[in-house]
C-alpha cells in the first residue's frame, strides 16, 4: 500500500484534531494560577527562612572572631540590575576542587583544605535536619564521616563532599574554602554548604554555615564562586521523584553578613544548559543498522564537558566497538566532548549488528533489541556550574524488531 | 495563537505600572490559556492515549509558563515554548512506561480491528506507530507544524523529521482506509 499524500492526511487529522479538543477536559486558568501561587508561597517562605538562617549566623560568628567589636563591614556595592563584564565573568581564583595546594595559607592565616584532605576526615557539621532531632540520624553529622560520591547510593545516609571551591565570602576578606556536602536519606539528596578550615590541630573545623537545601522546598544542587565576591548557588524548583522535563532554577549570591541575592539574571551561566540526544536508524538492508546519534545544545550556554554513553541489549553488537556494555550491566563513554556550543549539534554513526533473534531475551524477543544512548555532564569537577536543566531529553533508543532481523535473515 | 502584547497600550510610569503589570499579565495569561489549552491538551491525548493524563500533562506545562510568564510572553513564540514543554513531559511520561508500553502497541497491533477510517480508528492506530513517528504525525499534522518547526522543537535535523513523517504514514496507512476512502470519492 502506497502512502496517502498530506492533503489526505491534513484532511483526516483536521477532523481528529477538532473532535480530540472538544473530548478532552483542561481545568479553568484559575487552577493554574492556584497552583503556581501554592508553588511560590512555599518556596519564598523557605528562601526566605534560609535568608534570615545566613544572615543570623555569619553574623554571631564574625562578631566572635572580632571579640566583640561590631566592625562586620557592609556588602560592596555590586551590580544587580545591570550585566558587567565583572558580573558575567568569573574572577581567575585558579582555587578549584581538588586545585588547592596542599595545606595552603591564605594571607589570614587560614588553613585551607584541598578535596583528598577532606575525604575520610571527621568533621561536627551543622544539621541537614537543624530541629528534627532523631531525623539526623539518617545523615549523621556529629561528627560526619566524610565520603565521595563515587560510591553512592540511595538511602545509606552516608555524607559525601561533592564540591569544593575557594571564595572571598566578603569584600577584602581572606580567600576561604566551601565544600558543598550532600546525604541521601532517601531517594532524594539533601546538601549544605559550608565554609571549612583547619583547626590549627590537623582537623577540620566548619567555620560558617552558607546554606542548606533539601529536595522539596530549596533544592541547592551546585555552588560555584561569584565572579567579584561570594558564592553562588543553584537552586532549582522543587520536584518530586517523578520529575520529568525542564526545570527552572534561580541562582543566588551568598556573601558573609549580607541577604541573601537573586542574581538570576545577572551571574555567569557557563555550564547550565540544555543537551539533548537523538538515534535516528537506518538500515543497511545488509543485516546491520546504522544508528546515528545526533547530541544537540538545546541550551542558551556552554555545557562543561560531558560523555556519550552507549550500550546494547544483549544479542546485538556494534562494529568496532567489542567492548560495549550490554545495557542490563551499565553503559560503555564511547565519545567525551569537551563543549559544544549552543544550537550546535553533533553526530556519530554507529553500524549495529544483530544476532539471531532465538538467542534475544525473553524482553527483546517480544518488544525488539534496543541500542541505547544517553548523555551525562560530569558535575562537581570544575569551579563553575555544571547543571543540565531538563535531563528528559538526554536519552534515545534505537529498536530493532525481531520481524526486521527474520526479514533480512 | 501568539499572544498580544502591551506594546499597544500607552506607557505609564511608576507605581501605577508597577500595580497594574501584575493584573495586565495575568489577564494576558488568562488570554494565552484560553487560545491554546485544548488545541495541546488535543495533541498530548492523540500521542498519549489518555485523556486525563494528556490534561495533567499541559497542566503542569502552563503551570512552569506561569511562573516564569514575565520571561515566555517575550518569546518569540510563546505556544511553541509550552507545547514544548508538554511534549517533553509527556516523551518523559511514556517513556517510564517504556518496556509496558511496546508490549501493548504490540498486543494493538494483534488484535486491530479493521480500520474504518473515522478518528477512533485513528486514534487507535497512532498507538499502534512508534513514539517518534506519533509525535512527528501529530505535530505536522494536528499541530499544523512545518518540518522546519517540529526538528527546532525537537532538537533533530530536518532529515530526521522527514523519516519520522515518512515512516509515520507508511504506518498509520496500513492501520487505516483513508486512501481506500480517496479512491472511493
Amino acid at each position: 500500500m502506497s502512502t496517502p499524500d498530506d492533503t489526505l492526511f491534513e484532511e483526516a487529522f483536521g477532523e481528529f484534531a477538532h473532535a480530540a479538543e472538544l473530548m478532552v477536559d483542561p481545568v479553568d486558568s484559575a487552577v493554574i494560577h492556584g497552583r503556581v501561587r501554592r508553588r511560590r508561597t512555599t518556596k519564598g517562605a523557605v528562601a526566605a527562612a534560609l535568608a534570615a538562617l545566613i544572615v543570623a549566623v555569619p553574623a554571631a560568628w564574625w562578631l566572635q572572631e572580632s571579640n566583640g567589636d561590631e566592625v562586620d563591614p557592609p556588602p560592596a556595592e555590586e551590580t544587580t540590575g545591570e550585566t558587567t563584564e565583572e558580573e558575567t565573568s568569573p574572577v581567575d581564583t585558579g582555587t578549584g576542587s581538588g586545585e588547592v595546594p596542599q595545606g595552603q595559607e591564605t594571607e589570614s592565616e587560614l588553613i585551607l583544605p584541598t578535596f583528598n584532605e577532606l575525604v575520610g576526615a571527621e568533621i561536627e557539621l551543622p544539621e541537614f535536619f537543624p530541629g528534627a532531632g532523631s531525623l539526623n540520624d539518617a545523615c549523621p553529622t556529629a561528627p560526619a564521616t566524610i565520603g565521595t560520591a563515587e560510591d553512592s547510593g540511595y538511602g545509606d545516609g552516608r555524607i559525601r563532599l561533592l564540591k569544593l571551591v575557594q571564595v572571598r565570602l566578603e569584600e577584602d576578606g581572606p580567600l576561604e574554602a566551601v565544600a558543598l556536602f550532600g546525604c541521601t536519606p532517601g531517594d532524594a539528596l539533601v546538601t549544605q554548604a559550608v565554609a571549612i578550615a583547619g583547626d590549627g590541630e590537623g582537623g577540620w573545623d566548619a567555620t560558617e554555615e552558607v546554606a542548606l537545601g533539601d529536595s522539596n522546598s530549596f533544592p541547592l544542587v551546585d555552588i560555584a564562586p561569584a565572579a567579584v565576591t561570594g558564592l553562588l548557588l543553584l537552586v532549582t524548583e522543587p520536584h518530586g521523584t517523578d520529575h520529568s522535563g525542564p526545570l527552572d532554577y534561580d541562582i543566588f549570591r551568598y556573601r558573609t553578613g549580607a541577604t541573601l541575592e537573586d542574581v538570576t539574571a545577572t551571574a555567569y551561566q557557563w555550564g547550565i544548559t540544555d543537551l539533548g540526544v537523538e538515534v535516528e536508524k537506518t538500515d543497511n538492508g545488509d543485516g546491520t543498522w546504522t544508528a546515528a546519534v545526533t547530541v544537540t545544545n538545546n541550551g542558551d550556554h556552554e555545557p562543561q564537558p560531558f560523555d556519550l554513553e552507549l550500550c546494547v541489549d544483549e544479542g546485538l553488537s556494534v562494529e568496532g566497538a567489542d567492548d560495549m556494555a550490554v545495557c542490563l550491566d551499565g553503559t560503555t563513554v564511547a565519545e567525551r566532548y569537551e563543549t559544544l556550543a549552543p544550537g550546535d549539534a553533533v553526530t556519530t554513526e554507529w553500524t549495529v549488528e544483530a544476532g539471531p533473534v532465538d538467542e534475544w531475551s525473553g524482553d527483546a524477543q517480544v518488544g525488539g533489541a534496543y541500542f541505547e544512548a544517553r548523555v551525562s555532564t560530569d558535575m562537581y569537577t570544575v569551579d563553575t556550574f555544571a547543571f543540565d536543566f531538563d535531563v528528559s531529553n538526554n536519552y534515545a533508543n534505537m529498536v530493532i524488531l525481531p520481524e526486521e532481523v527474520d526479514a533480512g535473515a | 495563537m501568539t499572544p498580544t502584547r502591551d506594546s499597544s497600550s500607552p506607557p505609564m510610569e511608576g507605581g501605577a505600572a508597577a500595580q497594574l503589570l501584575p493584573m495586565r499579565a495575568s489577564l494576558e495569561f488568562d488570554d494565552f490559556y484560553a487560545a491554546n489549552v485544548r488545541v495541546i491538551t488535543g495533541q498530548i491525548y492523540a500521542y498519549t492515549g489518555d485523556r486525563a493524563e494528556a490534561e495533567d500533562l499541559v497542566a503542569e506545562a502552563f503551570c512552569r509558563a506561569l511562573a516564569r510568564w514575565r520571561k515566555v510572553r517575550e518569546y518569540e513564540n510563546p505556544t511553541a515554548w509550552v507545547r514544548r514543554v508538554a511534549w517533553n513531559l509527556a516523551t518523559s511520561h511514556l517513556r517510564r512506561r517504556g518496556v509496558v508500553q511496546r508490549f501493548l502497541n504490540r498486543q494493538r497491533e494483534t488484535h486491530e480491528q479493521a480500520p474504518d477510517g473515522d478518528r477512533v480508528d485513528l486514534m487507535r492506530a497512532l498507538a499502534g506507530i512508534g513514539p517518534h513517528h506519533r509525535k512527528a504525525v501529530i505535530l505536522r499534522y494536528m499541530a499544523g507544524l512545518t518540518v522546519a518547526e517540529i526538528a527546532e522543537q525537537e532538537g533533530v535535523a530536518e532529515a530526521t523529521v522527514r523519516s519520522w513523517l515518512t515512516r509515520g504514514k507508511a504506518a498509520l496507512a496500513g492501520r487505516l482506509t483513508v486512501q481506500d476512502e480517496m479512491e472511493q470519492r
